[in-house]
């Protein structure tokens, strides 16, 4: 059974005159440990699809199923780990309580939640760092802490709505290293929603690429297996990365002149 | 180097001196006005530029302050009115912080209760000081009442306002970390607009006393606002002068613990 099946999903949104579809019959599965990019144009409903996943919209249509069983909603553990364009961190708290937030959200009082605290905080590369508020950090530290609180909840599933896009390029190539790393270290699934292509190459299984208004599943890319084996960064060097590029490259672009 | 080194030190040096001059001279002209507005008042009373029956001097102000002091009577009055300021400004300040949560609360109760929000808010509320002290009887707590009510509606718009304007992001972070509504509201809406809360403070600071002193116009036996009326009744404008200045003297050092407050609890 996969990990997550988004069946025939639709979602609308209304306004008094008239209603937009911003997703249309969306249906795809995401087996354990996968990563697959949602890539688009903007308004195609990459968000709002990542919404419907998370659960935070229930769409108009269709069902979001989670390892085959039951509907999301039940659990009280979150499965999934949210993760947003800006790190979000609550400036009012310091990083390891911001990082310890799913826990008190959940009431797991465990006391050797402070050590797993601190020891996510060592793996995303923030070491004592933990009494420290969110605005002494650099922009790639915050996502990083943002990563660790998202992480210490020990989802199934990452869901990444364009997590690097705020970040400066040079951050944003070692962020992408470090969170594919650590996913397949963890072996957990991830969805990404971009709009940057290489970023979708160089970090994904599988693409799915949405055409806009209403939001459809125009496309799977499945990438090759070389580059799949290979971090982001010696990826973007790899002769068939430019390939694939061309190849989806020429698909979105018939998509926005029509 | 060792020379540059000296040099930076001397630059450092004379900039830290020019801010003291600066400071120097900005408290030589405020004690300056302070000065020549209180002399002059003196003068203009001495020379009989202005009635002194109605204006009186600083002069019997002060003797007045004295007389005050030694018999204890400034005491009980500036008791009584701190008393029913401060807590009508603590109730007014809670209650306002409470109905906007219960506006957060119910999107529905908020859009229902709108109009009756905007007419209350525009309403001047001294205006409400006959029903109150009928309802409430011609005591401390009527008067309490006036300062609380004075600042409860608009308290609520601003705290509301606050609520309304955090990041529905970080909503979002906590929705997906399986936050309820409540847990919402304690983790993100609540801290995120407490600078907005500690500056209606301030505002509410003002309010208060003008609330507790129309009040105690109205009603009271004891109290500045008090003294200032039966000042007026008997013409003794000393009585009213003091009164007046010990309310702006008490009203201003209120101001200042507020905004210490503020800068205590807003860390960055």
């Amino acid at each position: 059974m996969s990990l997550l099946t988004v069946n025939q999903v639709s979602h609308h949104y209304y306004s008094k005159k008239d209603y937009t579809k911003a997703l249309e019959n969306i249906s795809f599965t995401l087996e354990k440990g996968e990563f697959i990019s949602i890539l688009g144009p903007s308004g195609c409903g990459k968000t709002t699809l990542l919404s419907i996943v998370a659960g935070l919209i229930t769409p108009t249509r269709g069902e979001i199923k989670l390892d085959g069983d039951s509907d999301q909603k039940a659990g009280n553990k979150p499965p999934m780990g949210y993760m947003l364009q800006q790190d979000y961190l609550f400036p009012w708290k310091t990083i390891k309580e911001n990082v310890l937030l799913g826990p008190k959200i959940n009431k797991n009082q465990a006391s050797s939640l402070e050590q797993r605290a601190r020891k996510i905080l060592e793996e995303v590369g923030l070491p004592n760092i933990g009494d420290s508020y969110p605005d002494e950090l650099s922009g790639g530290m915050r996502q990083r802490a943002a990563l660790a609180r998202t992480l210490i909840t020990e989802p199934k599933l990452l869901l990444l709505d364009e997590p690097f896009s705020a970040l400066d390029f040079q951050t944003k190539l070692r962020l992408e290293d470090f969170v594919s790393q650590l996913l397949k270290q963890y072996n957990k699934a991830a969805l990404l929603v971009t709009h940057d292509i290489s970023e979708a190459i160089v970090m994904s299984d599988r693409i799915i690429l949405l055409k806009p208004r209403p939001g459809e599943i125009q496309e799977i890319f499945r990438m090759p297996g070389e580059l799949r084996e290979l971090p982001p960064f010696q990826a973007r060097q790899h002769p068939s990365f430019q390939e694939i590029f061309d190849q989806v490259w020429k698909e979105m672009s018939a998509l926005e002149t029509k | 180097m060792k020379q540059s080194e000296a040099t930076n030190k001397e630059l450092h040096q004379a900039y830290v001196k020019k801010l003291k001059t600066e400071k120097r001279l900005i408290r030589f002209w405020q004690a300056s006005i302070f000065v020549f507005f209180f002399s002059l008042w003196e003068a203009a009373s001495q020379f009989r530029w202005i009635d002194p029956l109605l204006f009186s001097s600083p002069s019997k102000i002060y003797n007045l302050f004295i007389t005050k002091v030694s018999d204890g009577s400034l005491w009980i009055h500036l008791n009584v009115t701190l008393f029913e300021t401060i807590a009508g400004f603590i109730i007014g300040t809670i209650a306002g912080i409470l109905l906007a949560a219960i506006l957060w609360w119910s999107n529905r109760f908020s859009k229902i209760i709108d109009p009756y929000l905007v007419i209350l808010n525009a309403m001047p509320k001294v205006a409400l000081g006959p029903i109150i002290i009928v309802a409430l009887g011609p005591g401390y707590i009527s008067i309490i009442a006036m300062g609380a009510i004075i600042s409860i509606i608009i308290t609520t718009l601003v705290v509301y306002n606050a609520f309304q304007e955090i990041d529905s992001n970080y909503i979002k972070v906590l929705q997906s970390l399986g936050a309820s509504k409540s847990v919402c509201f304690k983790e993100a809406i609540f801290p995120a607009s407490f600078p907005t809360m500690i500056s209606s403070l301030k505002v509410n600071v003002g309010l208060s006393w003008v609330g507790v002193i129309v009040g105690e116009f109205l009603v009271s036996k004891q109290g500045l606002g008090y003294l200032i009326i039966y000042g007026f009744q008997v013409f003794d404008f000393t009585l009213v002068l003091f009164a007046l200045m010990i309310i702006a003297f008490f009203a201003a050092i209120m101001y200042q613990l507020v905004e210490k407050l503020e800068k205590k609890l807003i860390r960055q």
